[in-house]
């Protein structure tokens, strides 16, 4: 069966952070914004999926028909999907796939999630019901205990330090501080994170991102209604998703999670790619030792040496790889309904440029990956513009005054080359 | 864990492991209590069975 192609045509998110404001306020705020964003009415969206893990914290659950009624289309189909903390890739998954089939020409996805008003206890145990409860929450593993388990394997299997941890989140939040929407907008050292309180070792504060609320929002397409509504659109060419051993006890290794490698592998089969054709990538650093196993299983490093990649800045900014140009979990924020989703928009907005100082130069293919829990469940995602970006510097009297970045067809680049 | 979950506070120090049984490729994870830094747990250090409750497998330091 012959595929549409799936565009992403618009993105929007609310801040992340701590929020005053609903579930419901938050999910509609960045549904607007993506409708806004993607040039189109509420009435021309076909079908919702709504991504929530924790719904009923805020008092509403079954979001989707919540938030279609909110934007006055209430007789649409909407899906309310969980899949943990990878639950808006999960969702965006699912949308791909109706769009691909020729289900529906548009469609909206977004993620949510309100957690930080139930304080940290309810939360940390809340969550752990995301894990193979029996074998992990039960026995009092938190995540931070989990993901630890994981780098304490990592430390003593491989040439590694604490302090190359420390490195993702540092160079995290050297991104973070550059978007506006980020929840932990401050620059930390190596320092700050050594010295910061050991949660589970050799997991500190520093190296796991914080509780977040927050909702991101894209409208996905097929190519023919991307062109009728907008020029600045970004094709989603790699879809994959993969699983693992819910419990940890149940993996052959704990420095790799085979969910993201299988559902990699499916990615860049379809897109027609390798790893090595990556410009950059959001993926999932719930702690840092997860960005470094992450970097790794979707082949950006061999294994073993996406540490020392870390602390050599190959995934910053100007690196060979930028992983986390919007600051990632760690610093950007991890509302777990929502990540999934927001990874999606920070790409549309790189890919577009729309990304401001935190731009990644002349990136024309990102990657999403975002998992549920220790990676039990995890989905991959690679985009790719097809169109350019126009820079202009303007200068007057040896001072630039103004940086702007407009998107063009490739048509269009044609024409500005031969002015 | 140093920070432990709600419910485990009167139980900390204590460690959450994944162990080999001997002999063999299968792994379970268990509650090993009394343990308050990684030096008291190297990775490879023999563990045993010593019960079964509420917080799953029980083990102790062979």
């Amino acid at each position: 069966m012959e595929r549409e192609s799936v565009c992403v045509l618009g993105g929007g998110s609310t801040k992340y952070g701590k929020l005053d404001d609903s579930i419901s306020d938050i999910t509609l705020q960045a549904s607007v914004g993506a409708i806004e964003s993607a040039g189109i009415e509420p009435k021309e969206i076909q079908a919702g999926y709504i991504s929530n893990v924790f719904g009923v914290a805020d008092k509403q659950v079954h979001l989707g028909p919540v938030v279609m009624s909110n934007l006055g289309i209430s007789e649409c189909p909407s899906l309310s999907i969980e899949s943990a903390c990878g639950s808006g890739s999960v969702s965006f998954r699912e949308a791909f796939a109706n769009v691909a089939a020729g289900f529906y020409d548009a469609v909206l996805v977004t993620g949510t999630e309100k957690v930080t008003h139930t304080g940290t206890d309810w939360t940390t145990t809340y969550f752990s019901y995301c894990s193979d409860f029996f074998y992990e929450g039960q026995a009092g593993a938190s995540f931070p205990g989990l993901f630890a388990s994981m780098a304490r394997a990592y430390l003593h299997e491989f040439d590694a330090t604490e302090e190359d941890l420390a490195s993702v989140a540092v160079k995290n939040h050297e991104n973070g501080v550059l978007n506006p929407k980020a929840h932990l907008r401050k620059k930390i050292s190596i320092d700050d994170v050594m010295d910061s309180a050991v949660v589970a070792s050799p997991l500190k504060l520093y190296d796991c991102c914080p509780f977040s609320d927050g909702a991101s929002s894209v409208i996905l397409c097929n190519e023919k209604f991307a062109k009728e509504h907008s020029k600045d659109y970004v094709k989603v060419i790699g879809s994959g998703r993969g699983g693992s051993p819910a419990a940890l006890q149940g993996r052959e290794k704990l420095t790799t999670i085979p969910s993201t490698r299988i559902a990699a592998e499916a990615a860049y089969k379809m897109a027609g790619i390798t790893a090595k054709d990556v410009d950059f990538a959001e993926v999932h650093d719930c702690f840092t030792v997860a960005e470094v196993v992450d970097s790794e299983d979707l082949g950006f490093f061999e294994k073993g040496t996406g540490a020392t990649a870390a602390r050599n800045g190959e995934t910053k900014l100007n690196g060979s790889i930028p992983i986390n140009p919007s600051g990632g979990l760690k610093s950007k924020g991890h509302p777990i309904g929502a990540t999934g989703v927001g990874q999606v928009v920070e790409v549309f907005e790189q890919l577009t440029g729309k990304s401001g100082e935190r731009t990644v130069n002349d990136a024309k293919i990102g990657l999403t990956q975002n998992f549920g829990a220790t990676g039990a469940s995890c989905a991959v995602h690679v985009l790719n513009v097809e169109h350019y970006i126009l820079q202009l510097f303007i200068i007057v009297k040896n001072v630039e005054v103004k940086n702007l970045k407009i998107p063009l067809s490739k048509e269009q680049a044609k024409l500005q080359l031969i002015r | 864990m140093t920070v432990p979950p709600e419910g485990f506070e009167d139980l900390a120090p204590y460690a959450w492991v994944v162990m080999e049984i001997d002999d063999s490729d299968i792994r379970v994870s268990g509650f090993l209590p009394k343990i308050a830094t990684p030096t008291d747990l190297p990775i490879g250090t023999p563990v045993k069975i010593t019960g079964f409750d509420e917080r799953g497998i029980v083990l102790e330091k062979q």
